[in-house]
């Protein structure tokens, strides 16, 4: 796994990595669960059955309560949304990014992946969900629900970006315990300044549009 | 996918999956009383758990925990950009705000990671990451100079 190391970062700054379970492994010591006690420790004991660590799981009971909501209908096209949802298409259109590689779709197919089986199986079938990224300069993201009960998501483009330069600034910094990565292509005590002055030109560029950095607007429609 | 665009997507899948918890928990349907701040940061936090629960629980039930350690990264990291970005701002904009502070939800998270990891050794390896990041996020406030 990735580990501290704020003398001598050993990774790239651009290409390919391995997928997170390779990166995330630690190669040179013992798994975890052999060596530490707790729910983390507990992962993957063979002694414990499925059942039993859903039982004990922390998130289990917290999914439990999660399970009551009111599922509506299944996933539309934005005309379909626009349609049912009393929105007008055009200002969907100019808000939404359409296509395949619209980053709120992408990262959000992700954490479906990462969901429990029950909760993706219930918005699977009977979810009215629209997820899509805007071209908005705040950084924000918002939720709200469609005159129909559909349910409408949006990442602004502003924290989609700033999320991103900001990680690849900080990945200078990971070291990767494989080895296999070659020297960053910049110095990692030269971080700080860069990332200063994106934020300096995020603030003052947000500041001039009536913006502000608060992620999650206030709840429903804006 | 590299390094950086893979920890921004994680990133923008908590911040999706606290959207999502707002709608699983109804708060659109239940909306804070204006001026509330107390009901409003609380429905923020409830969101924060509910994201957390989306991202983790598969994870933590299957014993994968390669997998929990990235995805903790990344929950971290979102709110850690957003405790960033206010740090170098010469004043918060959270104290009067419907949402609680990214230090109080940093907070919460820890308090689960605290409570998933289970001992000293397991939670410094869950922190490894986010300790990383959170020494570079120092260094640039503290060009800002706030003194915050």
């Amino acid at each position: 796994m990735p580990r501290a190391s704020a003398d001598r970062a050993q990774c790239r700054r651009f290409g390919d990595l391995a997928p997170p379970r390779t990166l995330l492994v630690e190669r040179t010591k013992r798994p975890l669960s052999e060596v530490t006690p707790g729910t983390l420790a507990s992962m993957g004991r063979k002694s414990r059955t499925k059942r039993e660590r859903r039982r004990t799981s922390p998130a289990h009971a917290m999914l439990a309560a999660l399970q009551t909501h009111h599922p509506v209908r299944s996933v539309g096209a934005l005309d379909d949304i626009a349609g049912r949802g009393g929105i007008p298409l055009a200002v969907l259109e100019r808000a939404l990014k359409q296509g395949p590689k619209d980053l709120g779709e992408a990262s959000f197919s992700m954490l479906r992946t990462w969901m429990p089986k029950e909760v993706s199986a219930i918005l699977k079938p009977n979810l009215y969900l629209a997820v899509g990224a805007t071209g908005d300069p705040s950084i924000n993201a918002s939720t709200r629900k469609a005159a129909d009960g559909g349910w409408v998501i949006t990442l602004n483009e502003g924290l989609t970006f700033t999320l991103y330069e900001v990680a690849r600034a900080f990945s200078l910094r990971v070291d990767y315990t494989d080895g296999s990565m070659p020297p960053p292509p910049t110095d990692p005590a030269l971080v700080p300044e860069p990332i200063a002055e994106m934020i300096r030109y995020r603030l003052g560029f947000n500041r001039m549009g009536g913006y502000d950095v608060e992620v999650d607007a206030p709840l429903g429609l804006r | 996918m590299d390094f950086a665009n893979r920890l921004a997507m994680g990133a923008e899948a908590a911040i999706l999956g606290h959207e999502l918890g707002h709608q699983v928990l109804e708060h659109l349907d239940e909306a804070a009383p204006p001026g509330d701040l107390l009901w409003s940061r609380q429905q923020e936090l409830d969101a924060d758990m509910a994201g957390w629960a989306f991202m983790f629980a598969s994870a933590l039930e299957d014993g994968d925990s390669d997998a929990f350690l990235w995805r903790f990264a990344c929950a971290d990291f979102s709110l850690r950009t957003i405790k960033l970005l206010d740090d170098c701002r010469p004043v918060s904009l959270f104290e009067n705000s419907t949402h609680p502070s990214p230090a109080l939800r940093l907070a919460s998270l820890d308090d689960m990671a605290r409570s998933i990891a289970g001992d000293d050794s397991s939670y410094q390896t869950l922190m490894a990451l986010p300790n990383t990041i959170q020494k570079a996020c120092d260094e640039v406030v503290a060009i800002f100079g706030h003194g915050r």
